[in-house]
């Protein structure tokens, strides 16, 4: 799928992805991610032979699979690791203004 | 002092006394700590060194890639996000280890969260290649390769790879490297990259060692939904029946002058000849898939690794700051990563947010998951008749330090060429070194059918036996 990254989508992406790119990260990814979205498109030579094929998530044939449910331990403290938290919660920003 | 194989090693191991056990502690500790000086090879070194059962490994060194969790040992998976994470918990593979009796010398160097083929995507030091110091180690696992190929102890790593991080490094260093079938080995404790390929695997001196080191940390899990039942073999006591009347496949698109080094093509055509002599016998087939694997595979990890860092938020663990009211949580979650990520994961995050974002997911990831489909239809297609496919490990030597630093991703990305099929769909391979170039070991890849580790491994070690590599 011909397609090209402009100034305005890299914005979102880096929107979508949660990374504060700087203007020269921009530029940069800009350029090179034209140049390997260019070649992804290899892909679209092989449209007629996958037009029936189902896609394959894992390489091999993976059941799903439930434990039973029963409560377990956790032998961790969760907050052991965390700045930011009070009365064993986890404290975190508001997430709209 | 002799190097002792660890085929030797084991014949005494059990009878070890406690000061000569504390002596071998003590040896590879220091070792580690020099061979870290020389080569950059660890990111973390074990302070704490202790032997905790008397298993086959009793007395047996082992390096961790620095992405699978150790408990009380820090665990960054390359990245400074991760910095002063501390993982709570072993992860499977590390519990089997040591109920083997194997010790944890350190965690080992890698591009970040295994995003590279040359470990030089590195927040951390970059590790040098002890072949030649000036070159790459090959990555993403290059400081397990380099503490395998500098060990002069007892040692063993455990490696990992999703698109070919083993078998790259093995080659690069002259080690052997063995890359399991997906869902063989479980992933319980693998700071994921991309979950549909991402396999823990071994690098040793030989085939004997990275055998044995699989032969201990393989089987299921069921704390890990992908792995697989199986009765676990044991690859030592297969290993040295001889491969009369094998059939391999040499696929006559990865000896392309156009994509691999003429002067490794040529050497890995040249050793096919004492496959002949070991009776094994070859034909030159056709894989006409193989150019779409590249692209597909990337589409898939990039696509996988963008929805797997997400968790990256500064929120519970791993890089984070004090807060500050007036930001939200988008805004504060972006500067932690802005801070935290490399410029490879931040490549591959936002081209793996690109292929599944709305509009484009069904022309580049679903597409690519289809074209997976195929493409493991045609190793079926080959491994109906034939008992392995061989082909070049990787398609030139270890390139120069500073002349990886300067090239494009998509060329780095398309040195990938020889491992990305088998690794896209999770056949397992192994990686042995053949002949030098220019003095650097170039890889020959052994590639089976899913779950016949035990043929390739035997395929390699009959002609580790021939080939008198060094």
């Amino acid at each position: 799928m011909k397609i090209l990254i402009d100034d305005a989508l890299i914005d979102k992406l880096a929107k979508l992805s949660r990374i504060a790119l700087t203007e020269d990260e921009k530029k940069l990814f800009k350029e090179q991610l034209n140049a390997v979205i260019d070649a992804f498109n290899i892909i679209d030579e092989l449209d007629n032979q996958i037009k029936d094929i189902e896609p394959a998530f894992h390489p091999i044939e993976i059941a799903d699979r439930f434990r039973d449910d029963i409560p377990e331990e956790y032998s961790w403290n969760p907050l052991e690791q965390n700045l930011n938290n009070e009365n064993d919660y986890i404290k975190a920003n508001r997430t709209v203004r | 002092m002799i190097l002792l194989t660890i085929e030797s090693f084991l014949e005494r191991n059990q009878n070890l006394k406690r000061e000569e056990l504390d002596d071998i502690i003590a040896r590879a500790k220091e070792r580690s700590l020099l061979i870290d000086k020389e080569y950059d090879a660890f990111i973390t070194l074990n302070d704490n060194l202790a032997v905790e059962s008397k298993g086959i490994l009793y007395g047996v060194a082992i390096s961790v890639k620095d992405n699978i969790c150790t408990k009380g040992l820090r665990t960054t998976a390359g990245s400074r996000i991760l910095e002063s994470y501390i993982p709570p918990f072993d992860a499977t593979v590390i519990e089997k280890v040591k109920r083997a009796g194997g010790f944890i010398i350190g965690k080992t160097a890698m591009d970040e969260f295994g995003f590279g083929s040359f470990s030089i995507n590195c927040a951390y030091k970059i590790p040098k290649n002890p072949n030649d110091k000036e070159r790459v180690t090959g990555g993403s696992s290059g400081g397990a390769a380099a503490v395998t190929k500098a060990a002069d102890f007892p040692h063993i790593a455990i490696a990992q790879s999703t698109g070919g991080s083993i078998t790259a490094p093995a080659a690069f260093t002259g080690t052997v490297g063995i890359t399991p079938t997906y869902g063989r080995v479980s992933r319980y404790g693998l700071i994921d990259y991309s979950n549909s390929m991402d396999k823990i695997g071994t690098i040793g001196k030989d085939v004997f060692d990275a055998a044995l080191l699989l032969q201990i940390i393989q089987g299921y899990d069921p704390r890990d939904s992908t792995s697989i039942k199986l009765n676990e073999e044991s690859y030592i006591d297969s290993m040295n029946k001889e491969i009369k009347g094998f059939k391999i496949a040499i696929p006559k698109e990865y000896y392309d002058y156009n994509y691999v080094d003429k002067r490794v093509a040529d050497k890995i055509m040249d050793s096919l000849s004492k496959l002949e002599e070991l009776g094994a016998s070859f034909d030159i087939i056709s894989m006409p898939m193989y150019k779409y694997a590249i692209s597909a595979y990337y589409i898939v990890a990039i696509s996988e690794a963008s929805t797997n860092l997400a968790r990256y938020s500064g929120l519970r663990y791993g890089l984070q700051k004090q807060l500050d009211s007036s930001l939200t949580f988008d805004e504060y979650a972006s500067i932690i990563r802005e801070q935290g990520f490399g410029e490879e994961a931040k490549r591959r995050i936002i081209l793996g947010t690109f292929a599944r974002m709305s509009g484009y997911r069904d022309a580049f990831y679903l597409k690519a998951l289809k074209i997976r489909k195929l493409l493991i239809d045609d190793y079926k297609r080959v491994f109906s008749r034939y008992d392995a496919i061989i082909t070049p490990s990787m398609p030139v030597i270890a390139p120069k330090i500073k002349d990886a630093l300067s090239m494009e991703p998509l060329k780095v990305y398309g040195m990938d060429i020889m491992t990305v099929g088998p690794n896209f769909t999770g056949m397992p391979t192994i990686s042995i070194p053949v002949a030098r170039v220019e003095g650097m070991p170039i890889g020959m890849q052994i590639v089976g059918d899913h779950f016949n580790e035990a043929k390739i491994i035997r395929i390699a070690r009959n002609l580790e036996k021939v080939l008198n590599y060094e």
